[in-house]
């Protein structure tokens, strides 16, 4: 007779760790379903990887790439592609949105925050029953022309879920991804208010710090975390912590891998842990 | 050579460089000479020593291994010597298989460790999480609520991928 082994009371949550160390990041959703433990220490442990890959990255992005070249696995598909950089702020760019129609207005109210308008817009060629749909967007800043090319798309915003659909449409376009999508980052700015309640407050001072760091050529990076709250609003961006001394980010490279929820005291949660990177190359 | 007593009383001696392996054992000893008395593994039993004692016999030739930084990639941890011999050594019954675990854990033999812990992820490689659940008879603990929200979050990433 096979006998029974309880494994999570026999192992030390750093043999977990350990273990955990051997298994691919695309895998870690599924994982924490199996119990509550490993719920726990996956999430720990996710953070504690996207908050270490995330300092390399900063420290040498060139050197970082060549680590990680090949290595999709880690990341789940996407991997070091989703590290590129923020080389040129463009005048121009195409976003592509498979998501509902009413979560355009929000990206057309964050994109509006750094200057762009929604010029055109388009149906890519997937829709759904649901109102879920690929839809893609040329917002512009200024008076430049537009050469819009789908396969030449500088932004990419998916729900995590479709990791690596959105890998794929990285490579093919060489540009941008961006994982998850804030419903509600319309709200004004203000001092007083919540992260959650005021995320796009938080944008901005991921632009501002990018920019006192970095100048104006840069990576952009930003985690979008599932609210605890309100599983409508799908997902808004973390806090953004700041020394309130020196002005620089408290962790990393700016982010706060601390999700709101959990600041707030909320229930724990992980699930949808996303990066969010920006590349944009100027198309002028 | 150094001798240890293990949990079930069983004694084994070996010659230094294999037991300098296990980390616990080397600062038991103190990097010294031969030890008179011999060093007690309570935590290990004969069945697993002899396990670890077959590995470390085969592995101590190696030059010692590079540090792997932490975060590192599956695949470049793999590529750091789990050889053929490592593969067929670690295809053991799941009792055992953890007991060496713990073993390796314990006695700090750290490229032991490394692969028992790939051969656990292995094994968990393409399973649901119910088949995980019964392979390790694992008790999830989630309460209904959870369970509940887990649920939600399973379709949502299920009709978002359709």
């Amino acid at each position: 007779m096979r006998s029974t082994i309880v494994v999570p009371g026999k192992f030390a949550q750093e043999t977990w760790l350990q273990i955990f160390t051997y298994v691919d990041v695309t895998s870690f959703a599924k994982l924490r379903m199996v119990s509550k433990n490993f719920h726990n220490v996956l999430t720990g442990e996710l953070n504690l990887r996207y908050n270490k890959l995330l300092r390399n990255f900063v420290a040498d992005p060139e050197q970082f790439r060549q680590t990680m070249e090949g290595t999709d696995s880690f990341l789940g598909g996407a991997g070091v592609r989703l590290l590129l950089q923020f080389e040129q702020k463009p005048s121009t760019f195409t976003l592509q949105l498979y998501t509902r129609e009413h979560c355009v207005k929000t990206w057309q109210n964050v994109l509006g925050k750094f200057g762009y308008k929604l010029l055109t817009k388009q149906p890519f060629t997937k829709s759904r029953d649901d109102g879920i749909q690929l839809i893609e967007h040329t917002f512009v800043k200024g008076r430049h022309s537009i050469n819009i090319m789908v396969s030449q798309c500088d932004i990419i915003l998916f729900p995590s879920s479709r990791f690596e659909q959105t890998s794929d449409f990285a490579i093919a376009s060489g540009n941008c991804i961006i994982h998850g999508y804030p419903n509600d980052l319309s709200t004004d700015d203000d001092e007083n208010s919540a992260p959650l309640a005021k995320p796009t407050h938080s944008f901005h001072k991921v632009e501002g710090c990018i920019k006192r760091r970095f100048g104006d050529s840069r990576s952009l990076v930003v985690r979008l975390s599932e609210t605890a709250d309100n599983r409508d609003i799908d997902y808004a961006l973390p806090a953004w912590h700041e020394n309130p001394n020196t002005h620089e980010p408290m962790q990393g490279f700016g982010l706060d891998m601390t999700t709101p929820s959990a600041l707030k005291g909320g229930r724990p949660h992980g699930f949808y842990e996303q990066i969010t990177v920006f590349r944009v190359t100027s198309k002028c | 050579m150094v001798t240890v007593v293990v949990s079930d009383g069983v004694t084994f001696t070996m010659e230094q460089d294999v037991a300098f392996q296990c980390g616990l054992i080397a600062d038991f000893a103190g990097g010294g000479g031969d030890q008179e008395e011999p060093i007690p593994i309570q935590a290990v039993n004969s069945t697993v020593m002899r396990k670890v004692i077959e590995y470390c016999e085969h592995h101590r030739n190696d030059p010692p291994q590079p540090e792997v930084p932490e975060g590192t990639p599956l695949e470049r941890k793999d590529r750091r010597g789990r050889d053929a011999w490592d593969k067929q050594f670690i295809q053991v019954e799941q009792e055992l298989l953890f007991e060496i675990i713990l073993a390796a854990n314990y006695l700090n033999i750290k490229p032991l460790l490394d692969l028992g812990c790939s051969q656990v992820a292995e094994m968990m490689k393409g399973k649901t999480p119910a088949e995980i659940q019964q392979m390790f008879n694992i008790v999830n603990g989630f309460t209904a609520d959870e369970e509940a929200q887990n649920g939600e979050g399973e379709e949502k990433a299920r009709n978002l991928n359709s």
